[in-house]
C-alpha cells in the first residue's frame, strides 16, 4: 500500500521512515539489558532475540518470577515483546513469532512435537513461494506439517527447511554466535526532533540505563562513574558527570541519580542526542542472598551520601578527619583520610569560629555580653614557625586559652595573645 | 467473649495511655545517660524513630553535651550519624574527645531547604543511626513532613530550633526547652513541655558535664605580666 491510500484510509496516521541502523542499536541495547537475565543472549535479525534462561532459574526463583521481570521491565523500556518459551532455539523463535506466548508450561515440557504443532505455517521464516506452495496443499499448522515425510519435504522445500526443522526439534544441534558484550559502554540516542525538557531526556535515559545495568551484571562489576553527554545543536555539548559512592549496578539506583542530578541542571540549549558512557567500573564482591528471607537493610549510607552530593554539592557532604597537630586551626581537617584517633588531652569546643572574634577588655576582664567569668585555664598553645609566611598556613602562634562562661550563660573558649582577648569556639 | 476483657489489661495496650501516666514505648528509645531527664521521657530515653525537639536561644549552652551520652553509644555500635546545618562550623577534635567516630559522621553545612530535603533523605533511608538538624526556619508543614519520614525508622531524630517556636504547634512528640544556668555552676535547665504522657509543669536541672579542667600551679608562669595577673585573678574568683 502507498503511502498516498494510507493516509486517505486513516487521515491521523503518522508515517516514520525506517532506519535499519536504529533499529539494529535498538536491538543491541535489549541485548545488553538481557544480560541481567543471562549471561547467554544471541541476537537474531532482524528483531528478535534469543535467551538461554535454562541455567538462571534458580537465581530468579522460578520461571514466572523471570517471566515478569523480562515482561515488565522491556514494557518500561518502550518495548512490547512477544515471548515464546522452548527447550530448543529454534522452536522458541518459532513460537515467539506465533505469538505463542501463553501456556508455558506447555512448552517446557518435553513433548517438543506438541509445542510446535499449533505454530501456523506463517509464522515460519519461508521462503515466499514456498509458503505458497504448502498453503496450496491445505497446510496451515505446522503440525500437520511434521507428519509429512521428511524426504519428499526436503526434495519439495529444500533441505535448508528441513534442517532447521531437525534443529527444532532438538535432533541436530543449533550452533549460534552469542552476543558480544561491548568491552566499554557508550551509547548514543537521537531524537527525531530537539527536546528542552529533562522528564523527556530522563525517559530515553531509562533505555541506555537498562541496557548500562545488564552490561554491568554480565561484567560482575559495579559502576563508580559515568558521563552524561548531551549534544546540541548550537552549542558545545553538556557533561553531566555522576560518581558512586560504592560500585552499583541497579538500575533503579542511576536512574534515582540521574533525575536528581537532571532536575536540578538548567538546560543552556535544547538537546538533540545524549550519550551515556561509563567512564570508571569496578568489580563487584560477590553478595550473599537472604537466608530465611531476611529482608536486607532498605537503603545503604553510600546511597544517601550519593543523593545528598548529587543535590547539594560535593563540597556540603563532609566527614571530618583530626591531625595530630597542637594548633587548634590545624588540628581539624574536611578530608577523612589522614586520622588520628588520639584526642587533646585538654576540652576542645563542639563549634570553633573560622576567625577568631576580637573581644572587648573590660577592668582587665574579658567581656562578651558582660564581663566573663574564666573557668579553668590556661592552656598554652605556642610555637609554629615552620609554616610561618606560608598561603594559608596558621603559623606561629603563642596563647593561653581559657574556658569561660558568658552572662548569657554560654561557654566560650576564648585566648589571650599580645593584642588582647580573642573568642574562638564554642562549648555545647 | 475476648474483647470485653477487664478494663485494667486494656489499659496496658502500648498506644493507650492514662492521662496521668507517661506512656511506655519499649525498646525504641536510647537512654539519654542522664537519669533525672530519663524519667521524665516516655520509655526512659530519646525516641527512636521521631523528632525530639530541643528549643534553645543561643548555641553554646550545652545543648549537645545533653546528647552526647545518646549519640556517642549510637556510634560506638557502629551506627552512622549526621549533622545538618549546623549553626557553627564543627570542630572535629571535640567530637573525637566526645568518642564519636569521625569516619561515620556526616557533616552537612547546607542551608534552607536544602536542609530540610537532606534530613528527610537521611530519615527515611533508614540507614543513619541519628540525625541532630538546626533548623531555625522550619515552619510546621515542613516539621510535619520530617516527622513522617521518620516514623518507623530507626534514627534518632533532634531538631534545634529557636526558643519562640514553643509558641507554634509541632508533629514532634517530644519537645523540650533548653536555657542556660543563670551561673557557671548550675546545670542546664531542662523543660519537657510536650511528650507522649502528660506535660511537666516544671523545669529539671541536670548536671551536665562542663568543660572544666584544672591546671596545677605547678605549671610554668605565664610570660609576661599581662597575662599572669588578670588570669589569676580571675581565677579565684571562681
Amino acid at each position: 500500500m502507498k503511502t498516498g491510500s494510507a493516509w486517505a484510509l486513516a487521515p491521523t496516521l503518522h508515517v516514520y521512515t525506517r532506519t535499519i541502523p536504529a533499529e539494529v542499536q535498538a536491538l543491541q541495547n535489549l541485548a545488553c539489558w538481557a544480560g541481567r537475565l543471562t549471561p547467554h543472549v544471541y541476537m537474531e535479525a532482524p528483531n528478535a532475540l534469543l535467551l538461554e534462561i535454562g541455567g538462571c532459574l534458580r537465581l530468579f526463583e522460578g520461571l514466572d518470577r523471570l517471566l515478569d521481570i523480562a515482561c515488565s521491565e522491556s514494557a518500561g523500556l518502550g518495548f512490547s515483546p512477544k515471548i515464546g518459551l522452548a527447550p530448543t532455539p529454534r522452536a522458541a523463535l518459532w513460537r515467539a513469532r506465533a505469538g505463542l506466548h501463553e501456556a508455558w508450561q506447555d512448552a517446557t515440557a518435553t513433548d517438543l512435537f506438541g509445542a510446535l504443532a499449533e505454530v501456523p505455517v506463517a509464522a515460519l521464516a519461508l521462503e515466499a513461494n514456498s509458503l505458497a506452495a504448502v498453503q496450496a496443499w491445505g497446510i496451515s499448522r505446522l503440525g500437520e506439517l511434521l507428519s509429512l515425510p521428511r524426504e519428499g519435504l526436503a526434495a519439495r522445500l529444500g533441505t535448508g527447511f528441513v534442517l532447521q526443522l531437525a534443529q527444532a526439534l532438538g535432533e541436530l544441534s543449533d550452533p549460534r554466535e552469542s552476543f558480544i558484550f561491548p568491552e566499554r559502554f557508550s551509547q548514543r540516542i537521537e531524537w527525531p526532533a530537539p527536546v528542552e525538557h529533562t522528564t523527556a531526556i530522563l525517559f530515553s535515559s531509562r533505555r541506555i540505563i537498562a541496557a548500562l545495568s545488564g552490561w554491568l551484571s554480565r561484567r560482575a562489576s559495579g559502576l563508580r562513574e559515568c558521563v552524561l553527554i548531551l549534544e546540541h545543536p548550537h552549542q558545545d555539548p553538556t557533561q553531566l558527570r555522576l560518581r558512586f559512592a560504592e560500585p552499583v549496578y541497579q538500575a533503579s539506583r542511576i536512574e534515582r541519580l540521574l533525575r536528581e542530578r537532571l532536575e536540578r541542571h538548567r538546560l543552556k540549549d535544547a538537546v538533540e542526542a545524549l550519550r551515556l558512557e561509563a567512564t570508571r567500573i569496578e568489580p563487584l564482591q560477590g553478595e550473599a542472598l537472604a537466608l530465611f528471607g531476611q529482608a536486607p537493610p532498605k537503603n545503604s549510607v553510600a546511597e544517601v551520601l550519593d543523593r545528598l552530593r548529587v543535590r547539594v554539592g560535593e563540597e556540603a557532604v563532609q566527614i571530618l578527619g583530626a591531625r595530630a597537630d597542637h594548633r587548634p586551626e590545624n588540628a581539624h581537617l574536611l578530608a577523612s583520610t589522614p586520622h588520628v584517633t588520639a584526642s587533646p588531652a585538654f576540652p576542645r569546643p563542639v563549634w570553633l569560629t573560622p576567625k577568631p572574634r576580637r573581644l572587648r577588655e573590660r577592668q582587665g576582664r574579658p567581656d562578651h555580653g558582660g564581663p566573663l567569668v574564666l573557668i579553668s585555664g590556661p592552656e598554652r598553645i605556642e610555637s609554629g614557625w615552620w609554616d610561618e609566611g606560608e598561603a594559608g598556613a596558621t603559623g606561629d602562634l603563642r596563647r593561653d586559652y581559657f574556658v569561660a562562661f558568658a552572662p548569657n550563660g554560654q561557654w566560650l573558649w576564648i585566648y589571650r595573645d599580645q593584642e588582647g582577648w580573642w573568642l574562638h569556639g564554642l562549648f555545647a | 467473649m475476648p474483647a470485653s476483657a477487664e478494663p485494667s489489661s486494656l489499659l496496658h495496650r502500648p498506644d493507650i495511655w492514662r492521662g496521668d501516666r507517661v506512656a511506655e514505648l519499649g525498646a525504641d528509645c536510647v537512654a539519654s545517660g542522664y537519669a533525672a531527664l530519663d524519667a521524665l521521657l516516655p520509655g526512659a530515653g530519646w525516641p527512636c524513630g521521631a523528632l525530639s525537639e530541643l528549643l534553645l536561644d543561643q548555641p553554646g549552652i550545652g545543648e549537645l553535651e545533653l546528647l552526647h551520652p545518646a549519640l556517642a553509644r549510637l556510634s560506638a555500635e557502629g551506627a552512622w550519624l549526621a549533622w545538618v546545618a549546623p549553626a557553627l562550623p564543627v570542630y572535629a577534635p571535640a567530637l573525637l574527645q566526645w568518642g564519636l567516630s569521625l569516619e561515620r559522621l556526616l557533616v552537612l553545612p547546607v542551608k534552607g531547604l536544602d536542609a530540610l530535603w537532606c534530613v528527610e533523605q537521611i530519615l527515611s533511608s533508614g540507614a543513619f543511626g541519628g540525625v541532630v538538624a538546626w533548623l531555625p526556619e522550619a515552619q510546621p508543614p515542613q516539621m510535619r513532613r520530617l516527622q513522617v519520614a521518620a516514623q518507623g525508622q530507626r534514627p534518632l531524630a533532634f531538631v534545634m530550633r529557636p526558643s519562640a517556636c514553643a509558641q507554634q504547634s509541632s508533629p514532634a512528640p517530644l519537645r523540650v526547652a533548653l536555657h542556660a544556668g543563670r551561673h557557671a555552676r548550675a546545670g542546664l535547665s531542662v523543660h519537657v513541655f510536650k511528650r507522649r504522657g502528660a506535660p511537666v509543669a516544671q523545669s529539671i536541672e541536670i548536671d551536665i558535664p562542663r568543660p572544666v579542667f584544672r591546671i596545677d600551679h605547678g605549671f610554668p608562669a605565664l610570660a609576661g605580666a599581662p597575662f599572669s595577673a588578670s588570669s589569676a585573678r580571675s581565677l579565684s574568683a571562681v
